[in-house]
């Protein structure tokens, strides 16, 4: 008798034990399940400069001498729920330093204008929620942007579905940023008020639609329709405006909204193990009377499993602002008026050409998954020419 | 406007013309190769931002649609 219950007794100790092992590692696992984990951290920088001789600061003649460097930090986390669904948080936070040789002449008397040389810095930080039953995701951003004169606080909504088996695709975007600047004017016009600059404000709105669509097992296409409004200082207070004979400069003026429709259509086709071709085509129109087509390619060529080129082409052409004159083009002042060439009648033309390299086991390191390199060179047929050297690295 | 108008007439025709072959999610390994994302890449972003500036026309690429500038 005491044997069989020493029996039992074993018994049931071997059954709790294993009962509450059971637990624990039921436990562990959704632990380790619901833990935050970093997905990707992309860590970009880019290097831009440009030249020409139609800067808008000295009334549509002057250098329009400028160098970027930009740095930006990009990470992804998710937490993953029971229901295998996601949690998805991201954090971006970009710094940029640029010198401006334009920006100078705002005020002439200075040695070194505040504009000719200014730091931006930009945080954002994102959350999405990945439904993976119901095939959509939904979240949002903050954003927030500073520089010496000039101010952004954005946020973002957006909502995506996928159906028809994951076939299509419908991504809303709904973006709104609440920007403050200070008004510089050039420093001629400004009487004696010369340093105390008004906080003038700027709205924008942004609604964004995309359709995307695979075709075939080797073609998809994204079809895009955004719709922006902006209203309250829309003008660039430092930029000056002369008519025929003037001896003194007057302000640009532009007025206080602008409604912009852009439509886009992407084309992505699998040519062959080797060959991706990427192809963008833009239609914009705008209540300002800028009309512009933009066509870009890309082709993805793999020169090896460690190593990608991609040459690209990017064309544009806008019809000009019907507030854009040339400089003394006009004999008298009219309500509205610019002599920013970037509103003006032109073609351009960039050409890319990135380098992708991602070896098997990582560059040092297999935690440092691949990095892209691309230079790129953009003309515009009214002078102004810039270089561009970008560089992303992503950990994994 | 009627150079436009006619663009836009073929790229309609050619979205309403374009018959979609049925893909099953077994069948997507090339549709999924990251070259192949319907956005623009993350290389891209520094470039989309300068051109946004530089030229009168903004938006429909996933590019910058406000905020701050960081370039004059």
């Amino acid at each position: 008798m005491k044997k069989i219950s020493l029996n039992i007794l074993f018994l049931f100790f071997t059954i709790c034990n294993l009962f509450s092992q059971n637990t624990t590692d039921v436990l562990e696992k959704n632990y380790e399940k619901k833990r935050l984990k970093i997905d990707e951290v992309n860590i970009l920088g880019s290097y831009y400069t440009q030249d020409g001789n139609n800067s808008g600061v000295t009334g549509g003649i002057g250098t329009e001498k400028l160098t970027d460097f930009s740095t930006a930090i990009d990470i992804k986390m998710y937490k993953p729920t029971s229901k295998g669904n996601k949690h998805v948080f991201g954090v971006n936070i970009g710094v940029d330093y640029y010198t401006s040789a334009s920006s100078d002449n705002i005020d002439p008397l200075l040695r070194t204008s505040p504009s000719y040389s200014d730091t931006r810095y930009y945080p954002t930080l994102s959350y999405n929620y990945e439904n993976t039953v119901k095939n959509s995701t939904i979240g949002g951003n903050l954003s927030f942007s500073k520089e010496y004169d000039y101010i952004s606080r954005g946020a973002q909504i957006n909502y995506s579905k996928s159906f028809n088996k994951k076939q299509t695709e419908w991504i809303s975007k709904f973006n709104v940023f609440f920007d403050e600047l200070l008004e510089i004017i050039p420093y001629e016009l400004r009487g004696l008020n010369t340093r105390n600059y008004p906080t003038k404000s700027r709205n924008t709105f942004n609604f964004s639609n995309a359709l995307n669509q695979s075709i075939n097992k080797k073609i998809q296409m994204a079809f895009i329709l955004d719709f922006a409004y902006q209203n309250g200082y829309l003008s660039t207070p430092f930029n000056r405006f002369y008519t025929k004979n003037a001896l003194d400069a007057q302000m640009e003026v532009l007025p206080d909204q602008r409604i912009k429709v852009p439509i886009g259509i992407r084309g992505n086709i699998y040519l062959n193990e080797r060959l991706i071709l990427r192809n963008f085509y833009r239609f914009y129109w705008d209540n300002w009377g800028i009309i512009s087509n933009t066509i870009q390619s890309e082709l993805n060529t793999k020169i090896s499993s460690a190593l990608i080129l991609s040459p690209s082409v990017r064309l544009y052409q806008q019809t000009g602002s019907q507030y854009f004159y040339e400089r003394e083009e006009l004999l008298q002042l009219a309500d509205f008026r610019t002599s920013d060439f970037d509103l003006s009648n032109f073609q351009s033309l960039f050409l890319g050409l990135g380098v992708k390299i991602q070896p098997k086991n990582g560059i040092i390191n297999p935690l440092f998954n691949n990095l892209e390199i691309k230079y790129g060179y953009y003309m515009r047929s009214n002078g102004l020419n810039a270089h561009l050297v970008s560089a992303n690295i992503r950990i994994k | 406007m009627k150079k436009h108008r006619f663009i836009l007439l073929i790229l309609t025709y050619t979205f309403l013309m374009i018959s979609c072959a049925k893909v099953l999610p077994h069948q997507r390994a090339y549709l999924s190769q990251p070259d192949m994302e319907l956005s623009s890449k993350s290389i891209e972003k520094p470039e989309m931002n300068f051109e946004s500036y530089r030229e009168g026309a903004s938006g429909g690429n996933g590019g910058k649609v406000g905020g701050g500038c960081g370039c004059n």
